[in-house]
């Protein structure tokens, strides 16, 4: 019989990012791992889809369940899904209303309401359109489910505002303290907020192509350039104070460390770069089956690559020391 | 008991907090403790009034209540029923009374002593009971000439005590921490939370941080190292080539030594013949020393200029003063053949000397209360770094050669001692001591029960015990040789073996040596009992077992009576409950509070309790009225309470020790700083050792048995230790250190620091050197094997480091254990001692622990032997 | 008004980690967390080396990235400086944890440290993991708050905050270097004050994260 101390079996990471490390090195965040990735992707994909489908008009015409249109099923899913993630990932799941409380300063909270009113917001959007074993019991209600009439607008315009904070808010959450510098740049959440736009366009892509109906050369055009402006994102975040304490911890870790090959080939090359390419190609290319197969190509390299991008993200959060020592010598005095 | 509860009440911090003493470690410091609303003990602060600590805790201290609730606690007294004994052996045991309990142990005693009362081995290390008389008295009552302080009687003190005692008349020594302005550490951790009087310096240090410059010389750069202006690191076991290096440079080339005190206060001036012993006044047979005008005069003869260098013919005879046998002898240690032993370079060793002499500001005094003093604010700290060698005696006799030298002994700024074994004189302390025919410090002193020392040295004769006391006339400890005798029992002549062992608060299975030698020593003897409060590593040998308390259950008064020279206040105080105990203890409507009920209960039924009396009556130097009737039974308590108001004054007895319980008082200058005041002199020249070494090789060949007596020598050396001339791949020396968040003995079970530890020290780790590790192909992290020459081996995981000598693989503390609640899987740096003749000091009794060792990785998969 | 601050003289630590422990058994903090350590690190190449120690704990930033990142309100600044976290209000987003440069929030995560391997699920090991488990809520940050509790129960009793043991953190109470001074640093004439004043001033450490914090080094490595 042996106690066991928090450190047997060595399975476990400590409570602490690095105060419980006794010792001066840059500290990796060990906070925030694939749950996180996940939901991030998660809530990215559900208002990206939700706004893709509605600018390129795409809501109609793909395929309904229950009468509500795939593409918004798939937006609401992706959302309910994440929040889930995210409620579970919480340390007290049953206090997770809380998480309301301070919009004056946390990116968390306004995380929480987008993520509320999107779903609120575009849920009555939809639900005239409701259709249960072939009725429809709140066609009633008095707005166009499409946004053709002025409260159907106006809820559709208040859910793709959520939508849009709903896609940045996971950067914004990384990006404003000063802890850790990577994480500390508006690159970031316009990473996220790009990734998000491209990953969803891919999405509604992906659900044109089953549905059977043709992808066009402006759809492949804007998905083009939204990974192009992502990969422009993702350089210009790799060139910027490339020496600074914690940063530099974080580039030699995506570039040359442990995930080097993660990042190079499932972040950058196959999750931007490729997409890009390929999208341009498709938008290009004549003859129709070629486009619809390349842009699910760009789908199935996009959605893994917006995860990567986010897990990666997370895993080179890295804090610098907490102080740099002043002197390069230690306190020898030998006269 | 009432009486007891009402303690918590006493202290000026409100309710809940009791007053008490920690017992953590040798500092004792006074604490308060907590209780809260379901009196559990949930914290511990140092004592604001206690001068002994300030008011300041350490890491092991502040955790100290940890264990106190716990699970596995043994809450009755148990027998085995597996005849079997050892590592992993279930001992089956069972529940029994503590009346059949006591009986059992009882005649035990009581046939051991009919036989040879020696044959009872005591064994504790209890912090609470060292100091005092409790302890010593139960001992002495037993017939025993004392008990065995193992663990640290193998690794401590043997080179510190004796020596001190010599040239201070102290048990115990540190530099001034308020005075001192350099401070050498050689192997020691003085000014870090790893020493003797711990608090009170590094808070003292701390306070004058940029005036004192601190240096420590340690193969490790330990955590005092870490925080002084200098590391100078050593090749393991060489640091008496360096100190005699320094002396040379200090009498030799720098000529800086305090010759007004080495006239006056040692007797560098008796002049020594060609036969090394001293020249005697033909009449008084009183040393003789040169007076510059009149010739050979006695030593005491009120000669105001005795030379110290020269050679004279004194009737025919040629002499010299033993100071010029020394600046003789120093002179090969030059600075080159120092480096070429210590691996410190010959500047550094040139440097170190010089800093030091400059230091000492010979010739400047200082006025303490109105007393001009001599001030000496240079001095040096040592223990277990030089002592745990195979020539620990000569190391010690080097180190106190520099504050002798400079006259730096308990004045302001030097080494200020601690005048153990004056028990119970706390009001009238003699700091003194009366000098020798020949105008010596000759004090000796009191642990345990045993009378030891250096000087005088004792009378030789056969060996009564299988420590061979007898055969050891100048050391503290004989306990070492138990171990020799069990492993190699033909070797000496096999003298006596224990007949029974009786183990209290030490858990020699883990801490002195390597557990399967330690373990068919404890094997061989017939009978066992121990006193444990969980099952430890040696409690698991023990055929019965009696429940102890915690410490912080524990009423022990006058566990900490502070005498130490230097300028602070007296203090005393001791143990008191601060929750009490559930467990029954060994007398029926008494609270257990102590291990000594038990003792006394089995005095009791061993027909001891006149002994007993009489011993304490003796130790504790009681007086009348509160002396014991020899016939007399007295608790535990009522023996407790005549002790205190003997001790401190009538008004003091249980009643303001459970109330209050810490009596301070104000030093007098002679207290601060005794040195000027008394005439007994220290020892530059050790002429005793002549003799001794005639008489002792007398004895040994008498007795038919091999002993060295090479190291009986009146001036140090250095000499070689065993792992000095190393071979491949055994060519690096493994060695241990202290750390300051965690004893690994006291505490091994401690969940707070255990965890603290895993986080922080490692103690999994063994330190090498980035050079070392190259040419081994060993990277950090890596799970490395450690074998000695002698074939013992540990896995660790090697941490890289630049903080250690090239030569050295360093270990931290002493971790290790299979006992429930251990950890359990820290490095164990006993279990790599070698037990041999090649490896143990003839003179102190000290066992080297700088041992020759190869490191390598271990192939994967194939980790975790022990 | 009033900001407590504490004022830690880096050149006089010893690294006993006193404090460390001091902190843990005041504050009952789940057994791996450590709010207050002292860190430590290897300078030099042999001989010439040497390891530094720092005394670390909560910074009690005047401008918190913990508060401001806070999405539930459980992490606060009261109107003295000192930034406490209420753990029944706390979600456990640990959104402060990747916003403190100090690393000073500590999420109580129950992964089973109370169990002890073959003894009955019951059985409580510790007092230390008994009272952790009593005192913090699990899925919780907890952090240092300055001994908040010690500094309030000086106040209602007359104790002079920063001098008696039962009004002064922890850490500063139990340091036998006396390397940490406790006080306000709003007032001039402070200990705190006084100390800065006589150094020159204090540093922060992670001064590129702008958090303006209560917590000052001087002598730092």
């Amino acid at each position: 019989m042996t106690a066991v101390s928090p450190m047997a079996g060595g399975g476990a990471g400590p409570q602490n990012v690095f105060m419980d490390q006794f010792n001066l090195e840059a500290r990796t965040q060990r906070v925030w791992d694939i749950n996180h990735a996940i939901w991030f992707t998660l809530m990215g994909v559900g208002g990206g889809v939700f706004l893709a489908g509605r600018i390129l008009n795409l809501t109609e015409g793909l395929g309904y369940v229950l009468g509500i249109p795939t593409v918004d099923v798939v937006s609401f899913l992706a959302i309910a899904v994440g929040g889930a993630i995210l409620v579970a990932d919480l340390g007290r799941p049953l206090q997770a209303w809380r998480a309301f409380v301070n919009v004056r300063t946390s990116w968390i909270s306004w995380g929480a309401w987008s993520d509320l009113i999107f779903l609120v917001m575009a849920g009555l959007l939809v639900l005239p359109a409701l259709s249960l074993g072939g009725s429809e019991p709140f066609s009633g209600l008095g707005w166009d489910p499409h946004g053709g009439d002025g409260g159907g607008l106006a809820l559709e315009i208040i859910a793709g505002v959520a939508a849009v904070v709903v896609m940045t808010y996971a950067g914004a959450v990384l990006a404003r303290p000063r802890a850790i510098p990577y994480w500390n740049s508006p690159a970031v959440p316009l990473q996220f907020l790009l990734s998000s736009a491209a990953m969803s366009v891919a999405v509604v892509m992906l659900i044109e192509v089953i549905a059977g109906e043709p992808v066009t050369a402006g759809q492949m055009v804007l998905l083009g350039l939204l990974t192009a402006a992502l990969t422009v994102a993702v350089v210009v975040h790799l060139l910027a104070r490339t020496d600074a304490p914690g940063k530099k911890e974080s580039l030699d870790r995506l570039l040359r460390g442990q995930y080097r090959s993660m990042f190079v080939w499932g972040v950058f090359a196959s999750g931007t770069v490729a997409p890009a390419v390929l999208a341009f190609a498709g938008a290009v290319v004549g003859v129709s089956g070629a486009r619809d197969a390349l842009a699910v190509i760009c789908c199935v390299l996009l959605v893994p690559g917006g995860f990567w991008l986010r897990l990666l993200t997370l895993r080179v959060g890295i804090f610098p020391p907490v102080h740099i020592p002043s002197v390069s010598g230690p306190r020898m005095a030998a006269p | 008991m009432e009486q007891l509860l009402g303690a918590r009440s006493g202290t000026a911090y409100g309710d809940g907090w009791v007053r008490s003493a920690c017992t953590i470690c040798m500092n004792r410091c006074g604490i308060l403790a907590h209780v809260n609303e379901d009196e559990v003990v949930d914290k511990i602060l140092g004592d604001p009034e206690n001068p002994h600590n300030h008011g300041r805790t350490c890491a092991k201290g502040d955790a100290g209540f940890e264990g106190l609730t716990d699970t596995d606690r043994i809450t009755t007294p148990l027998r085995r029923t597996n005849p079997d004994k050892g590592v992993g052996v279930d001992p089956g045991w069972v529940p029994i009374s503590w009346d059949e309990a006591l009986d059992e142990i009882a005649g035990h005693l009581r046939d051991t002593i009919a036989d040879d009362p020696e044959k009872i081995l005591y064994t504790s290390f209890d912090i609470y009971h060292l100091r005092g008389a409790l302890a010593a008295s139960w001992v002495t009552g037993l017939g025993m000439p004392g008990y065995s302080t193992w663990s640290a009687a193998i690794f401590c003190g043997n080179n510190v005590h004796g020596i001190l005692y010599m040239n201070q008349n102290a048990f115990e020594s540190n530099p001034d921490p308020i005075y001192s302005r350099y401070i050498l550490n050689f192997g020691a951790q003085f000014g870090s939370v790893v020493h003797y009087d711990t608090m009170h310096s590094t808070h003292e240090l701390s306070v004058r941080r940029s005036e004192v410059r601190m240096v420590s010389v340690d193969p490790v750069c330990s955590s005092a190292a870490a925080v002084a202006d200098e590391w100078v690191p050593i090749r393991p076991g060489t640091d008496a080539a360096l100190i005699l290096g320094m002396v040379d440079q200090l009498i030799n080339e720098l000529g800086i030594y305090d010759a007004e005190f080495l006239k006056n206060f040692t007797n560098a001036a008796y002049l020594v013949g060609t036969d090394g012993r001293y020249l005697r006044d033909p009449g008084t047979g009183k040393p003789l020393v040169w007076d510059e005008d009149n010739g050979p005069q006695p030593f005491d003869a009120g000669t105001a200029n005795a030379a110290l260098t020269g050679v004279y013919d004194v009737d025919g005879a040629e002499a010299r003063p033993g100071f010029q046998m020394l600046a003789d002898h120093v002179r090969s240690y030059t600075p080159e053949y120092v480096e070429s032993i210590t691996t410190v370079p010959a500047a550094t060793v040139r440097r170190l000397a010089r800093e030091f002499g400059e230091a000492a500001c010979i010739g400047e005094t200082i006025t303490v209360d109105g007393v001009e003093l001599p001030y000496r604010p240079a001095t040096v700290a040592w223990y277990r770094g030089l002592s745990a060698h195979k020539h620990s005696m000569l190391n010690g006799m080097a180190i106190i050669l520099l504050p002798t030298l400079i006259g730096g002994i308990d004045v302001p700024g030097g080494l200020l001692g601690d005048p153990w074994g004056l028990i119970g004189k706390v009001k009238d302390l003699e700091y003194t001591s009366k000098a020798s025919d020949d105008g010596l410090i000759s004090q000796g002193f009191i642990g345990g029960g045993r009378v030891g020392g250096l000087y005088p040295p004792r009378p030789t004769g056969p060996p009564r015990t299988t420590e061979m006391w007898e055969l050891l006339p100048c050391a503290p400890y004989g306990t070492v040789f138990s171990l020799l005798n069990s492993e190699q029992p033909e070797l000496f002549g096999a003298p006596p073996f224990p007949s029974m062992m009786i183990n209290f608060q030490s858990n020699m299975m883990k801490s002195s040596g390597p557990p399967e030698v330690v373990e068919r020593f404890i094997k061989r003897i017939p009978f066992v009992a121990a006193i444990a409060r969980r099952f430890e590593e040696t409690t698991l040998m023990a055929d019965i077992v009696l429940p102890d308390v915690h410490y912080l259950e524990r009423m022990t008064p006058l566990v900490y009576q502070h005498l130490a020279s230097g300028d602070s206040r007296h203090a005393a105080y001791g143990a008191k409950p601060v929750v009490q105990s559930s467990i029954e203890g060994p007398v029926a409507g008494e609270p257990y509070v102590d291990a000594m009920q038990i003792y006394l209960e089995l005095l009791r039924r061993a027909d001891r309790l006149p002994q007993f009396n009489e011993a304490f009556n003796n130790i504790a130097k009681m007086r009348e009225p509160y002396r014991l009737d020899l016939d007399g039974r007295y608790s535990y308590f009522e023996i407790c309470d005549r002790w205190l108001r003997n001790t401190l004054g009538d008004d003091k007895g249980l009643d303001w020790h459970l109330s209050d319980g810490l009596w301070t008082a104000d030093k007098t200058v002679e207290q601060k700083f005794p040195r000027p005041f008394f005439d007994a002199r220290a020892q530059v020249y050790c002429e005793f050792m002549v003799d001794t070494k005639v008489n002792l090789e007398h004895t040994v060949e008498e007795l038919g048995i091999p002993w060295e007596t090479d190291d009986y020598q009146p001036l140090p050396d250095w000499k070689p230790g065993p792992a000095y001339e190393r071979t491949a791949p055994h060519d690096l020396f493994v060695t241990n250190m202290k750390v300051p968040n965690h004893a690994l003995s006291h505490t091994h079970k401690n969940s707070i620091l255990n965890t603290l530890s895993n986080r922080h020290n490692d103690l999994k780790s063994v330190w090498i050197n980035p050079k070392t590790a190259e040419a081994r192909r060993i990277s950090h992290g890596d799970l490395v094997e450690i074998e000695t020459s002698g074939g013992r081996k540990q896995t660790a995981t090697a941490r890289v480091t630049q903080l250690v000598h090239p030569e050295v693989l360093a270990t931290q503390g002493c971790g290790g254990g299979w006992s429930s609640g251990s950890s359990g899987d820290e490095v164990n740096f006993n279990a790599l001692l070698n037990i041999d003749v090649e490896h143990i000091d003839f003179v102190s009794g000290a066992l080297d622990c700088a041992i020759a060792a190869d490191v390598r990785t271990v192939p994967t998969g194939r980790g975790g032997a022990r | 008004m009033t900001r407590w601050g504490m004022v830690i003289d880096a050149a006089r630590c010893v690294g006993c980690q006193a404090c460390t422990v001091a902190c843990k058994t005041e504050n009952q903090s789940p057994l791996d967390a450590w709010y207050a350590p002292v860190i430590e690190w290897e300078e030099g190449e042999f001989p010439d080396a040497t390891l530094n120690y720092l005394p670390v704990l909560c910074n009690h930033c005047e401008d918190a990235p913990c508060v401001t990142a806070c999405p539930s309100g459980a992490l606060t600044r009261r109107d003295d400086g000192i930034v406490m976290a209420d753990e029944d209000v706390c979600i456990g987003s640990r959104a402060c944890m990747t916003a403190c440069p100090y690393g000073a929030l500590h999420f109580f995560e129950d992964r089973g440290t109370v169990a002890v391997e073959g003894a009955p699920a019951e059985a409580v090991p510790s007092v230390p993991e008994r009272y952790a488990h009593q005192r913090h809520v699990r899925g919780a940050v907890s952090k240092c708050t300055y001994c908040a509790h010690k500094i309030d129960f000086g106040l209602e009793n007359g104790l002079e905050v920063g001098v008696h043991p039962l009004a002064t953190p922890a850490c500063v109470v139990t340091c036998p270097a006396e390397c940490r001074i406790f006080g306000d640093l709003d007032d001039p004439d402070s200990n705190v004050s006084q100390y800065l004043a006589e150094h020159g001033g204090g540093e922060a450490l992670r001064p590129d994260a702008k958090t303006l914090p209560s917590t000052q080094y001087v002598g730092l490595p």
